[in-house]
């Protein structure tokens, strides 16, 4: 397993509560999607459950980590799936489409826990649940929720994981504790994206920090499409204006294609971002129109694969509004 | 690991342990047995499905000892294709599994041994054993009363305690919120100070399947969180209910002072027969209890109406009252003798019935209006 970086703030808040006999029994992790919640969970989960079994574990990790070294059975049984107090929730994959997740977790999903709860744990005191995300629970699901999350069974952790907390219930945020997982530095993202990526180009890999803002897991997303030239062409669009259409007609041609459709995805997600960080530049009348376009490229962008749009007139129109944003564009 | 052994032998334990394993499965490993071939010549077979652990063991030539893990309904398939008496060597080495036998070869591919769960059976601290005619007895009479209603989940298994006044007593209870029924034997040595525990039905479902074929006696220990029978041939490791069991002691009358005497297959025949007309969805049949007889009656605005008397040892006043028709057959299906005894209060009150005031079984009823 590798380590979980730049979040020591966050481990030690964890470790303090847990060595102070106080555990709270849930955490809504939140943050930005691929900051390292969702790893955090799993170590967090692992060395509960494997501490539990075992109170030894502990003594051989340094005071700032959930790092368990070396081959421990929990570790085996998380890994296969097969820990019998451990449940994770996430959406799960559409039958028919095997790389299509459902859009939400279901209230079937969530009563699964009343399962997990309703005999007593096998192979400690604990029982985990982790839940991935929070934010993706259908309505009546995070209703379903409440009940346990209020009073667990005694020893049960509940890890949340949320990219967008605002949004939650109240009812649920105000029974969690809260550990915020900030953006990481852009030499820490790196040193992640290389550690992931052994083989990346420097240049791959700088055009990768710039994407990953930093959330390496977002970046990692976006590894092996060739990004650096995605991003090249959109900053050609942005700076020479596109005046006679060429740029957008050959980017429209080359994401058009079968073979392109994660690149073609991966520049419906970029295109919007790149308005918004030129927004951050403009002022007065030209930033409005900047959040017109870049209102109209996201409302695009989410609808494109969805609504199944013909991808070479999506590219067209999208590298369009990057072009306006040209300071010559009149 | 390298094994050869006797085709009936591996059958037999096989089924046992590969009805644990649940058919549909999304964690791989679960679908899987685990062998684990010792060099004493044992080998052991064990499958769960996280709430419930059962492990066989079986005796074998062990060539090489080690242990690995197959799909379990694929490896019962195998052997049970195989012709009766034939020699079957097992032998697992780089992630896959063969199986020689005459002229088949099989080979399967395995998952690691680590990867499955195995519930540690041994640090349990009440050890007691219960001839196992007493846990057929607790199974057999309790069962049919176990709650399938998942809200209520403390219901859903078989209560077993033991009673802390000295009487020296074990009762074990089951109810849905219709009707219980609760057995009392004595209690064993070794069981005084135990935990309350409520064994989950899956447990009692495969528990009773493996009790004809064994010994005199079956090895129990348990903990507050765990359950374990040893029945010689078979080691069967479960989780409990997390829950408290009502007090039911409540609910059992105790002033019924009507008694009516009737021969439960009688009763149960005509029960069964107006029952025909009930709909399907109350199943309520009437029974207006006179001395010397009982009329059983059941009408139903859709389909007619249906009477049959039974004749029945009376000497109160006169009482209507109406049971369901599926819970009253399941009762009076348990009793052993040729006379029940039904201890009547009034129309809306909890009714007793049992074989006698001897009888370690008692089951009570709740009435429907009718």
């Amino acid at each position: 397993m590798s380590k979980l970086l730049g979040h020591d703030t966050a481990i030690k808040i964890f470790r303090h509560a847990e060595e102070s006999g106080r555990l709270h029994h849930a955490w809504l992790l939140t943050g930005a999607k691929g900051v390292g919640k969702r790893f955090f969970a799993d170590q967090a989960a692992a060395w509960l459950l494997a501490n539990a079994v075992n109170p030894d574990v502990k003594k051989n990790v340094e005071p700032l980590s959930l790092d368990i070294t070396g081959h421990n059975p929990t570790l085996s049984l998380i890994k296969a799936g097969s820990h019998p107090d451990l449940l994770r929730l996430e959406r799960l994959f559409r039958d028919s489409k095997e790389q299509e997740r459902a859009r939400n977790i279901t209230v079937d999903q969530v009563r699964s826990i009343q399962k997990l709860f309703s005999t007593t744990p096998a192979l400690s005191f604990r029982r985990v649940v982790i839940i991935d995300s929070i934010d993706d629970l259908e309505r009546s699901a995070a209703n379903a929720l409440l009940k346990n999350l209020e009073e667990p069974p005694a020893g049960t952790i509940f890890f949340l994981i949320s990219h967008a907390a605002g949004r939650l219930l109240p009812t649920i945020r105000s029974r969690c504790h809260l550990l915020p997982f900030h953006l990481l530095e852009d030499n820490l993202v790196e040193h992640i994206l290389k550690h992931n990526l052994p083989d990346i180009s420097d240049e791959e890999c700088a055009s990768l920090v710039k994407i990953s803002q930093g959330s390496p897991g977002y970046g990692l997303k976006f590894a092996g499409l060739d990004m650096a030239e995605l991003d090249n062409a959109i900053e050609n669009l942005v700076k020479t204006g596109d005046r006679d259409f060429l740029l957008r007609s050959k980017l429209a041609q080359s994401l058009s294609l079968k073979s392109a459709q994660s690149r073609y995805e991966a520049f419906l997600e970029r295109a919007p971002t790149r308005i918004a960080a030129e927004a951050h530049h403009l002022r007065g009348e030209k930033l409005a129109q900047a959040i017109h376009l870049w209102e109209k490229a996201r409302q695009l962008g989410n609808e494109a694969v969805s609504f199944s749009l013909d991808p070479q007139a999506t590219v067209f129109t999208l590298a369009g509004f990057l072009a306006r944003l040209a300071p010559t564009h009149k | 690991m390298k094994a050869t052994i006797e085709r009936a032998t591996l059958l037999k334990s096989l089924s046992h342990v590969q009805s644990v394993v649940e058919r549909r499965n999304t964690i791989p490993i679960l679908s899987n047995v685990l062998i684990e071939a010792a060099s004493n010549g044992c080998v052991k077979l064990m499958a769960t499905d996280l709430d419930l652990q059962v492990v066989e063991t079986l005796s074998a030539e062990v060539d090489t000892p080690g242990e690995t893990t197959v799909s379990a309904h694929m490896l019962f398939e195998i052997v049970r294709k195989l012709p009766d008496g034939s020699q079957i060597q097992l032998s697992a080495a780089d992630g896959k599994m063969l199986i020689v036998a005459g002229r088949s070869r099989f080979s399967l591919s395995t998952l690691p041994r680590d990867d499955f769960p195995v519930i540690n059976e041994s640090e349990l601290p009440t050890h007691f054993a219960l001839p196992t005619e007493s846990l057929k007895q607790i199974i057999d009479k309790t069962r049919f009363a176990i709650s399938v209603d998942e809200t209520r989940y403390y219901l859903n298994g078989i209560f077993l305690h033991v009673l802390k006044n000295g009487e020296g007593v074990m009762k074990a209870a089951a109810t849905d919120g219709h009707r219980l029924a609760c057995v009392t034997v004595s209690c064993p040595a070794g069981a005084e100070d135990m935990p309350d525990v409520i064994i989950p039905r899956k447990c009692v479902v495969e528990l009773r399947k493996l009790l004809d074929e064994c010994e005199e006696e079956i090895k129990i220990s348990l903990s507050a969180s765990k359950i374990c029978f040893d029945l010689g041939h078979a080691i069967l490791t479960s989780k409990l209910i997390d829950g408290t069991f009502p007090d039911y002691t409540r609910v059992i009358p105790t002033a019924n002072d009507k008694l009516l005497k009737v021969n439960p297959k009688a009763l149960m025949q005509g029960v069964d027969r107006v029952a025909t007309i009930a709909s399907e969805k109350t199943r309520a049949v009437k029974m207006t209890i006179e001395p010397g007889k009982i009329s059983l009656s059941v009408t139903s605005p859709e389909n007619g109406m249906a009477t049959e008397e039974v004749p029945g040892e009376y000497d109160a006043d006169h009482l209507d009252i109406g049971f369901n028709a599926r819970y009253l057959l399941d009762i009076l299906g348990q009793i052993e003798n040729d006379v029940a005894e039904i201890h009547l209060a009034e129309s809306a009150a909890p009714t007793l019935i049992r074989d006698s005031d001897q009888s370690a079984a008692l089951y009570v009823l709740m009435p429907m209006r009718v």
